[in-house]
């Protein structure tokens, strides 16, 4: 199997990766374990919430900068500051480009609701999220929320709790369908994907529409949990034309139903522009010769090697076992690159469940060119973008999916300029 | 050291983490509110299986085992086999009649293919089909296919004579469809083959490879898969074939992992031959 580039890892770092270069006219491979860590995340991206020493960020444009001074060896430093700055203005359009439309830029960060009512400062949020441009301000005095019957993973309750602290009055509803309390018949399967797929079909519509507009008297906007569709994109739509309030979406506990969109849109993206996608398949070893990788082998390929020019590492972090933590060691576990972490285990973490971790930084070393590193050595053509890298803190930066992305942007325009020599 | 590093389960079944993802790609569970999906069916079922077995669901018979959890899991658990090793183990189900019939298609095959216009006409009926979903539970909607009044392995009797001209030489495991259903495929591969300069060669006695999809990897039925099996991998032995084609993927790993011989698809040898012009 010979492919210009061969991406091991199709979650957002890998599909981005792979998208930036088909878009240029590499022909890609990505070869996906199973599906990905996007299946969990909230619907929005984050690029910078908060500097290392605890200084939170309004505006990531404009403290790039500092971040690298302050943390040399965080992948943003690496890629500097104007290549961040110059990376995440294109995000948007390159998202939008796959069919995911997202409102925000990287000059100000706005604010999304989260499942619990608060409002989290954010880089990027998919649209029909309830979003607002300052901490705690929302427009309205008088909003509806609206539950499925049965669905424990919403909570109007807290919301409502939330809102009152800010002065807003809500009402919470539940609405129940007969398909809904057929769906009860398995309590723990009462999750946000059968309960989607309960909205794509359009008979349905009629009746939750109804249900909506009955109970919004007084009201200013409705709240719906994001669980508007799974195969179908255009259920809000349609409820909205049948309800005459602004209608809004909340996130969910997991599975997401945004983050599931969000990757089978990018997936079909990279497969649209003429990328391969082997989903389900997983790299198993690889052959290193004079600083280079030559190829990857597959459980499902057996004896095909998959041989490339460039290879890309975008397995991710814990969760997605691009990085695993044993009792004595953190290592990458497909070619065994080069890890950084403290070798006294009880430096990893600390007893405080709600402070800052060093595990949660820890990951693979790369030289300033994102290249992976074996022993010591620099392996050419073999970069590592994504969560698996060494040197942030996604939970206390907030900057999880920015790392992601420009990574994979910036390794993409390297790899293409390897052609164009 | 340390035991629960070095602890594999079976199926991958302890790296579960109830993710739900197998949920949302499950044909199945979109479909079928019956069925639990392959989440509660499978591992997370188990843990409650392991304990008591009453905790068994008939409702896990809706399964396909078509593998799509398995691709999506991002935890690598063998989610299918999870589901089809609790059906073995735990279920109180005997084979029907029906399950007899539907499986056995070398006895039923041969007994139709001697009958064929008759059983083609009757089985096409709507009065038999409806007696035939009340007796048997065989779903009226569905048509059957039609068996061939010539079974494939003795159109190619006819013309067995004429591959001895031929150096090189392919075996063909044909399986029970061609053979009953749709011999004009297996004569349509002859004249393929040998326009490529290469000669096709049936066994004596072409029988079940064992295999059965996933049923011979189970540790349980290995003896009885390659007990099945034998007659059949002696025969491809004693051929003097350089390679051996099939259709069926699952027969091909059975045939490499139980001869010596190469055991490819015919549209693979085709294009390898294609690829040497």
């Amino acid at each position: 199997m010979k492919y210009d580039t061969v991406i091991i890892g199709g979650g957002l770092s890998g599909l981005a990766c792979g998208i930036s270069l088909e878009e240029k006219g590499i022909k890609c491979a990505i070869i996906s374990l199973g599906q990905s860590a996007i299946h969990f995340s909230s619907g929005s991206f984050d690029l910078l919430n908060m500097l290392p020493d605890g200084t939170p960020v309004t505006s990531p444009s404009e403290s790039f900068a500092e971040l690298e001074k302050m943390k040399p060896e965080h992948p943003y430093s690496i890629l500097g500051h104007e290549n961040c700055i110059r990376l995440s203005e294109t995000a948007p359009d390159f998202l939008s480009r796959a069919g995911l439309k997202v409102t925000g830029n990287n000059r100000a960060n706005h604010y999304r609701m989260t499942p619990m009512g608060k409002m989290k400062s954010t880089w990027l949020s998919i649209e029909n999220y309830l979003t607002s441009d300052k901490m705690g301000s929302l427009e309205w005095k008088n909003i509806a929320i609206f539950n499925i019957e049965g669905f424990l993973d919403f909570y109007p309750e807290f919301i409502k709790h939330e809102f009152a602290k800010k002065g807003i009055k809500c009402t919470c509803h539940e609405l129940s369908l007969p398909e809904f309390q057929e769906r009860r018949n398995n309590p723990s399967e009462m999750r946000s994907v059968n309960i989607a797929r309960i909205f794509d079909k359009d008979e349905n519509i009629e009746t939750i529409a109804g249900e909506i507009c009955r109970n919004i008297s007084g009201c200013e906007a409705v709240l719906l949990p994001a669980v508007t569709g799974l195969s179908s994109h255009d259920a809000l739509d349609k409820i909205r034309k049948k309800v005459p309030l602004p209608v809004y979406l909340v996130p969910t506990l997991p599975p997401s139903i945004p983050g599931i969109h969000a990757q089978q849109a990018l997936q079909k993206r990279f497969r649209e522009l003429g990328g391969d996608y082997y989903l389900g398949d997983t790299v198993v070893s690889g052959k290193l010769q004079d600083g280079r990788l030559l190829e990857v082998r597959t459980v499902n390929h057996g004896e095909v090697p998959f041989i490339a020019g460039n290879f890309v590492m975008s397995t991710g972090s814990f969760f997605s076992k691009g990085i695993i933590a044993s009792p004595d060691r953190i290592y990458e576990p497909v070619l065994g690159i080069d890890t950084v972490y403290d070798k006294n285990r009880s430096e990893w973490y600390d007893k405080d469940f709600f402070a800052e971790h060093k595990y949660q930084s820890y990951g693979i070393r790369t030289d300033r060119e994102l290249h992976a590193m074996k022993d010591g050595g620099i392996i050419s053509n073999l970069y590592v973008t994504g969560a698996g890298l060494y040197g942030f803190n996604p939970i206390k930066e907030g900057c999880g999916a920015g790392v992601s992305i420009l990574t994979a942007l910036r390794t993409a325009e390297m790899i293409s300029k390897n052609y164009e020599l | 050291m340390n035991s629960q590093q070095n602890s594999v389960s079976e199926n991958n079944f302890e790296q579960y983490i109830k993710c739900t993802i197998c949920t949302v790609y499950c044909p199945v569970a979109a479909v079928n509110p019956l069925y639990p999906g392959p989440k509660q069916a499978g591992p997370d079922g188990e843990r409650l299986r392991l304990k008591r077995k009453d905790f068994y669901d008939e409702a896990l018979k809706y399964c396909l085992n078509c593998k799509r959890c398995e691709v999506a899991c991002p935890s690598n658990v063998r989610i299918g086999d999870i589901i089809q090793s609790a059906k073995i183990r735990y279920s109180k189900k005997k084979p029907s009649l029906r399950d007899i019939m539907l499986a056995n298609t070398d006895i039923v095959g041969r007994a139709a293919s001697a009958f064929a216009p008759v059983v083609n006409g009757t089985l096409s009926l709507k009065p038999v089909k409806t007696i035939m979903d009340t007796v048997i539970s065989v779903d009226k909607r569905r048509s059957f296919p039609k068996y061939a009044s010539h079974t494939f392995e003795s159109m190619y009797r006819k013309i067995k004579d004429s591959q001895d001209t031929y150096n090189e030489k392919v075996a063909f495991f044909h399986g029970c469809n061609v053979n009953y259903n749709a011999p004009e495929l297996g004569m349509a591969l002859v004249r393929i083959m040998n326009s490529l300069g290469i000669g096709v060669e049936l066994l004596e006695k072409e029988k079940c490879c064992g295999i059965a999809g996933t049923y011979g990897f189970k540790k349980e039925y290995y003896e009885a898969s390659q007990a099945i099996g034998e007659s059949l991998f002696k025969q491809i032995e004693a051929s003097g074939a350089d390679i051996v084609a099939t259709d069926c993927e699952t027969c091909k790993w059975q045939i490499e992992m139980s001869t010596s011989k190469k055991c490819e698809h015919p549209l693979s040898i085709i294009a390898e031959y294609l690829d040497f012009q």
